[in-house]
């Protein structure tokens, strides 16, 4: 029931995704949809893992993640671009977050989730976010950030990496818990965190549907 | 094993509480920032706005005195010199048995001379202005440049116009500029000035079959004639538009809001 929530909160930010950006520029807003789809298609086969086959779905959430964070860092960058030279900050985190998910999943064989990379990845965002805030209130020029659709993805992803921290942190001991005592705590917070971060993006690429259309 | 499960799931739900309202916290701070900075920006750009008006007023004023004081010197000195001249002229005339036909031609001309001068002055004297509104004003600058040069000036308004006197100086001297611009800059033959006025705007028109001019070309955006039309169009709350095409004449369309006015 409750990672249904989460697929439901996807699938409406995809569908949002396809009604806003599939005529949006610059063309790497339209990512957003490629990106959003991919995340749909892997919450079903997690989710069908799970609750049909009764196996751990950790290995599919590991094969996410670097799509997750590498995507997330191209997102974030783009955004960046314009306040300061964010090209090699962004490779750096992106590698330093590949060497850790490789090192991890050699480990584990693919079969676990990797939390450190995980964790590293959500701290590099965090600060990223931060970086954003401060370029956006150093600025000379004032923008309306209301309807700033850049603003509500940074946004996005701040509520939820630094929300999640927490859960990263504690996430392997939150996993057993959960396989030994049924306390779903984590998917709970994941379920406010996810609909948090969707909400701001949908919110983000409706006001660049209306942008597009007031500028056109 | 209990007790410790429910401490840890107590203490992450806490943790992710107070992380999620630092969030909030900051994003707030974001949002508020930026609220203000944009008030601040705007207050800076009226402040701005309100200062060039400032500026620009002065200007004009200055401006207006010192066409004044061209007029009154064109009109007590030159016009008295040259009319000092045309006496002496007669009087050489009225000496002579035959007269020269080219002591004639300058005596009109002296007298045309005077006559353009004077016609001149007015038109450059405030407080002439101040005495008439703008349409009788502008009657009288059409009737000197019908009489001096080889256009033609056409023009048609209402019967009056509910402006203050210092607008009506204002957009006289912007369709005098606009004339002038027809004459020297585009070798108009003909010259359309319409003056109209509906409860939200008052609006000039001048048309020209000039040789036109492009609207991108770098000398139009810096030309004086067009920076002064434009900016005691401003200074009125107006905005002023051209239409040209190369060969095909130019129509400058002048635009009021009726509250500034």
């Amino acid at each position: 029931m409750l990672f249904t929530i989460i697929i439901i909160i996807e699938f409406l930010c995809l569908f949002t995704a396809l009604l806003t950006l599939t005529k949006a520029k610059p063309a790497w807003w339209k990512s957003f949809i490629a990106f959003m789809v991919f995340t749909c298609i892997i919450e079903v086969i997690a989710y069908r893992a799970y609750f049909v086959h009764h196996v751990s779905n950790h290995g599919i959430f590991n094969i996410y993640l670097p799509v997750e964070v590498l995507f997330v860092s191209f997102v974030l960058y783009k955004i960046c671009q314009p306040y300061f030279k964010s090209g090699p900050v962004f490779i750096a985190g992106s590698v330093i977050f590949l060497i850790a998910y490789f090192i991890e999943s050699f480990k584990s064989r693919f079969g676990e989730y990797s939390s450190a990379a995980n964790n590293i990845a959500s701290a590099f965002f965090i600060i990223m976010c931060c970086v954003y805030y401060y370029c956006l209130l150093r600025k000379e020029e004032t923008v309306d950030i209301v309807i700033h659709p850049a603003f509500w993805i940074v946004s996005g992803c701040f509520f939820f990496y630094f929300g999640g921290t927490a859960c990263n942190f504690f996430f392997t001991y939150l996993s057993s818990l959960n396989t030994k005592t049924f306390i779903p705590v984590r998917y709970i917070i994941f379920i406010i965190l996810n609909f948090i971060l969707y909400a701001c993006w949908s919110y983000a690429f409706i006001c660049k549907y209306k942008h597009k259309i007031s500028s056109s | 094993m209990q007790v410790q499960a429910q401490d840890i799931v107590f203490l992450v739900i806490l943790t992710t509480c107070i992380f999620l309202i630092a969030a909030f916290f900051l994003f707030g701070y974001v949002v508020l920032y930026n609220k203000k900075k944009r008030k601040h920006f705007e207050e800076k750009e009226h402040m701005q706005q309100a200062f060039n008006q400032q500026l620009s007023q002065s200007r004009m004023e200055v401006q207006e005195a010192t066409m004044s004081s061209l007029g009154k010197e064109l009109h007590d000195n030159v016009c008295q010199l040259l009319s000092s001249s045309k006496l002496l002229i007669a009087f050489s005339m009225r000496n002579l048995q035959e007269i020269p036909p080219t002591l004639k031609t300058a005596d009109e001309t002296i007298s045309q001379a005077i006559t353009s001068i004077r016609s001149l002055s007015k038109s450059l004297d405030k407080e002439w202005l101040e005495q008439f509104n703008l349409i009788e004003n502008l009657h009288t600058e059409i009737d000197r440049v019908n009489a001096t040069s080889t256009a033609r000036v056409f023009f048609s308004c209402p019967e009056n116009l509910s402006l203050k006197t210092d607008q009506q100086i204002m957009l006289f001297r912007i369709i005098q500029e606009g004339m002038q611009n027809a004459l020297k800059h585009a070798g108009a033959t003909d010259i359309n000035i319409t003056l109209s006025e509906t409860p939200e705007h008052v609006m000039a028109a001048i048309a020209d079959n000039g040789k036109g001019f492009n609207h991108n070309g770098e000398n139009n955006k810096k030309g004086s004639g067009l920076l002064n039309i434009r900016s005691r169009t401003n200074l009125l709350g107006g905005n002023a538009m051209w239409d040209s095409t190369i060969g095909q004449g130019t129509s400058l369309t002048i635009k009021i809001p009726s509250k500034s006015v």
